[in-house]
C-alpha cells in the first residue's frame, strides 16, 4: 500500500471503525514481531502490542497526517510502551484485560494461545545468533536499543528511523554510529 | 572484532518472524468491541437529560439572562428603525472554493465576492444578499457538497475580520461559534464529519496576509495555538526585509507557520522563536531547508542547549567554506555532533573547536560524527581535552583522506589504555615496596620469604584485574 491510499485509510479509520480494523491487519504482525526482537518475551511483546493498537485507536481521531506513515506512528506507540517495560521491569496490559473481560470475548480456546506461544519461544530459540545480539544490544542504554533494534531487526532506512524516533537524521546517524561503538566496546570486546 | 565486521555480523543475522493468528483474533475482537461501544450514538434518554440541564440553567440564571435579553432587544430595536446596514465585517470561507461574504451590522450579507475559480461557479448559482451569515455559510455548505468539494479531509475554514479595526472584535467573537454550528449542521446531515475552524482576525492582519497571497487558512493553526497576530505580522513581513522571492514565500508559507507552532511547542517563547525563525529564513532563503533548520533547533532545545547555538554553528561552517547547499543538508549532522559533545560532558570551547577541525577536514560532512565521535572516545578513555584535540588533529594530518582515520585513533586508545595499566602496575609495586620495608622493621623475626611470595601473590591479582581478566588462583606450594 502506498502513502496515499495509506492516508486515506487512516483518515476513514477516523470515522470508521471497520478502516481501523484494516489498519490493523496490516500492521499486527509487524509491531508484534518488533516488539519481540526488542523484548525477547512472546507475551510481554503480546501485552504491549495489544496496548499499542489501543492506544492508537483512542488517539487516532487527534492523529493529524504529515506525511509519516501511520506505521511509523505505531512504532513510536510501541517504543513508549517498550521503554515503560523496561523502566518498570514488568509490563501488565491492563485495559486489554479489562477489555477482554468486559466484552466476554473468547474467540480462540486457552490451548490455542497456550500452544502459539510455544511455538512462538520455538521460532525464537532456533534463532541463537540473534538471541546473542539481541541480549548485548539490551545491556545498551534504551536510545541506542532503539536505534539498532530498528535498523539491524526491521531494516529501516534513516529516514524512516528518525520519523518513528521523532528526531533528525543527523541525531540518528549520529545514535547508530555512538550505538555500534558502545556494542563493540563495553559489551562484545570484554566477552571475547 | 572490527566495527565493520559487528556491522557486517548484524547485517547478516537471520530474524525471526513469528505469526500469532489466534493472539492477533483474540486482540482484535477486543478492540473491536472498543471500537464498536465508542461510536454507539446517544440515546434519546441521553439527549433529554441535556436538554433538562439546559433548562435548568436558564432557569438559575433567569436573573441574569432577562435584563441582557431586554438589553439586547433594545440595542435591535434601535438598530432596525435607525441604523442604516452598512459592512462591518467580513467573513472568509475557504475549502478549496475560497469566497468572502461582507457582512453589515446585522450579520447580513451585503455582497459576496469569489476568491478562485471554484468558489465563482458556487456563487453563481446562489443568491445570499440579505441572508444571515449563518443562512448563507449553510447554502454555500450544502452547494459545496453537492459539486464534491467536500472530500472527507478537508478543513473548513471560517474566519472573520472587521472592515476596521478600532470597531473591535466582540461581535465577531460571539458570531464565530454560531457560523461553525451552522456548517456543522449541514455537514452531519450528510453523514460528513470533516473539521470546521472558525477564527477571528484583526483587519491589519487579514489584509496584510491577503495582499502577500496568503489567505487566513494558512496561518489559523498560528492563532489556534496562540500565537500574536502582532507576531504573524512580524512573520509576513519577514518576506520583504530577508527580501524573500514573493511566490516561493507563498508557496513555503505553510512550512513556515508549522516550524514556527513547532518552536513554540518546543517551549521557546514567542519572541525568542520569532528571532529563530528569522535567523532560519536568513540562512536558507530558498525556505527548502527551513523546517529542517527549525527541527535541528528543537533537537538542542531539548538537549539543553540553547537553539541559538545551531545558527551559530551554520555561521561557522559557512566561515569554513562549506557550499551552503551542503551546509543545510547536512546541518542535522552537524547539530548531532554538537549534541553528542555536551551530552559527553565536553566543555563548549573544546566542542566549538572539533566541530572546527571536523568540518576544515571534511567539507563534504561526511565524516564529522566519525570524527567527533573519535574525539569523545579519546575524552572518555581518559585524555584531556586539549591532548585529544591534538591527538584527532594529528590522525587528520597523518590521513586526510579520513580512510584509516578511525585505526590511527583506535591504536592511540590501545596505547592510552596500555599506559594505564602500566601505571596501575608500577603504583601497586610501589605500594608493595613500602609495605615490604614497613614488615621487615616491625617483624624482623618473620620469615621473609613467606612474606615476599604473599605481597608478590597480591601485586599479580592486581595487575590481572588491570588487565581486565579474573585473578588466577596459583595451586599452593606446600614447601612454603
Amino acid at each position: 500500500m502506498d502513502i496515499i491510499d495509506e492516508k486515506k485509510l487512516v483518515l476513514r479509520a477516523q470515522i470508521d471503525p471497520e478502516a481501523f480494523g484494516l489498519l490493523y491487519e496490516l500492521y499486527y504482525d509487524k509491531i508484534f514481531n518488533y516488539v519481540l526482537r526488542r523484548t525477547g518475551k512472546v507475551e510481554v511483546s503480546q501485552d504491549i502490542t495489544g496496548e499499542t493498537f489501543l492506544k492508537a485507536f483512542k488517539k487516532i481521531k487527534a492523529y493529524e497526517w504529515k506525511n509519516i506513515s501511520f506505521g511509523a506512528w505505531l512504532y513510536k506507540i510501541a517504543n513508549n510502551e517498550i521503554a515503560t517495560y523496561y523502566r518498570k521491569g514488568q509490563y501488565k496490559a491492563e485495559s486489554i484485560e479489562a477489555l477482554v473481560a468486559a466484552g466476554g470475548l473468547q474467540v480462540s480456546a486457552d490451548y490455542n494461545l497456550e500452544e502459539e506461544i510455544v511455538q512462538a519461544e520455538e521460532t525464537l530459540n532456533r534463532h541463537q545468533e540473534f538471541l546473542a545480539y539481541r541480549q548485548k544490544i539490551e545491556e545498551l542504554p534504551v536510545k541506542y536499543q532503539e536505534v539498532l533494534a530498528l535498523r539491524y531487526f526491521e531494516l529501516k532506512q534513516v529516514k524512516e528511523i528518525s520519523e518513528i524516533l521523532v528526531k533528525s537524521e543527523g541525531t540518528v546517524k549520529s545514535l547508530l554510529h555512538r550505538g555500534l561503538e558502545k556494542l563493540k566496546k563495553f559489551v562484545i570486546k570484554p566477552l571475547k | 572484532m572490527k566495527k565493520n565486521d559487528l556491522i557486517h555480523g548484524l547485517e547478516n543475522i537471520e530474524i525471526p518472524e513469528v505469526k500469532l493468528e489466534h493472539h492477533k483474533a483474540k486482540l482484535k475482537q477486543a478492540l473491536y468491541y472498543e471500537l464498536f461501544r465508542k461510536e454507539k450514538p446517544p440515546s434519546v434518554l441521553d439527549y433529554l437529560q441535556n436538554l433538562a440541564e439546559v433548562f435548568t440553567m436558564i432557569s438559575k440564571n433567569l436573573k441574569i439572562v432577562a435584563p441582557i435579553t431586554i438589553l439586547a432587544l433594545a440595542i435591535l430595536v434601535y438598530q432596525f428603525v435607525f441604523a442604516a446596514p452598512q459592512a462591518v465585517a467580513v467573513l472568509t470561507m475557504q475549502v478549496n472554493p475560497a469566497l468572502k461574504l461582507v457582512l453589515d451590522v446585522d450579520n447580513q450579507v451585503n455582497k459576496a465576492e469569489s476568491l478562485n475559480d471554484d468558489a465563482k461557479a458556487i456563487l453563481s448559482q446562489l443568491d445570499l444578499e440579505g441572508k444571515t451569515a449563518s443562512q448563507a455559510i449553510q447554502l454555500l455548505t450544502e452547494t459545496a457538497i453537492a459539486k464534491g468539494y467536500m472530500k472527507e479531509d478537508k478543513e473548513i475554514m471560517l474566519a472573520l475580520h472587521p472592515i476596521e479595526d478600532s470597531s473591535g472584535n466582540k461581535e465577531l467573537l460571539a458570531l464565530a461559534p454560531e457560523i461553525e454550528k451552522a456548517v456543522m449542521e449541514v455537514l452531519a446531515k450528510s453523514s460528513l464529519k470533516n473539521e470546521v475552524t472558525s477564527i477571528v482576525v484583526s483587519a491589519k492582519l487579514y489584509e496584510e496576509a491577503f495582499a502577500d497571497g496568503i489567505l487566513p487558512i494558512t496561518y489559523a493553526d498560528l492563532i489556534e495555538d496562540n500565537v500574536s497576530q502582532e507576531t504573524i505580522l512580524n512573520l509576513l513581513a519577514l518576506r520583504e526585509q530577508l527580501g524573500i522571492e514573493e511566490t516561493k514565500f507563498i508557496e513555503e508559507w505553510e512550512t513556515v507557520s508549522e516550524a514556527f507552532i513547532d518552536l513554540m511547542e518546543a517551549g521557546v517563547a514567542e519572541q525568542v522563536a520569532f528571532d529563530l525563525m528569522k535567523g532560519a529564513i536568513g540562512a536558507d532563503k530558498t525556505l527548502d531547508e527551513v523546517s529542517t533548520i527549525v527541527a535541528a533547533m528543537i533537537d538542542l532545545k531539548e538537549a539543553g542547549i540553547d537553539p541559538q547555538k545551531g545558527l551559530d554553528l551554520l555561521k561557522m561552517a559557512g566561515e569554513q567554506g562549506v557550499e551552503q547547499e551542503k551546509l543545510l543538508e547536512e546541518f542535522t549532522t552537524l547539530v548531532a555532533a554538537k549534541i553528542d559533545l555536551v551530552e559527553a560532558g565536553i566543555s563548549p570551547e573544546a566542542a566549538d573547536a572539533i566541530l572546527k577541525e571536523a568540518i576544515k577536514a571534511d567539507s563534504n560532512l561526511e565524516e564529522v560524527t566519525t570524527i567527533v565521535a573519535a574525539f569523545i572516545d579519546l575524552k572518555e578513555d581518559g585524555m584531556a581535552e586539549a591532548e585529544a584535540l591534538a591527538k584527532v588533529k594529528d590522525a587528520l594530518k597523518k590521513d586526510p583522506t579520513l580512510d584509516t582515520f578511525d585505526d590511527i585513533l583506535e591504536l592511540e586508545e590501545d596505547k592510552i589504555k596500555k599506559a594505564k595499566e602500566k601505571e596501575a602496575t608500577t603504583e601497586v609495586k610501589k605500594e608493595n615496596v613500602k609495605v615490604e620495608k614497613s614488615s621487615t622493621t616491625q617483624e624482623e623475626n618473620v620469615n621473609p620469604n613467606k612474606t615476599i611470595n604473599s605481597v608478590n601473590e597480591e601485586s599479580s591479582a592486581v595487575e590481572d584485574a588491570a588487565a581486565g581478566s579474573p585473578p588466577v588462583q596459583e595451586p599452593q606450594d606446600d614447601n612454603n
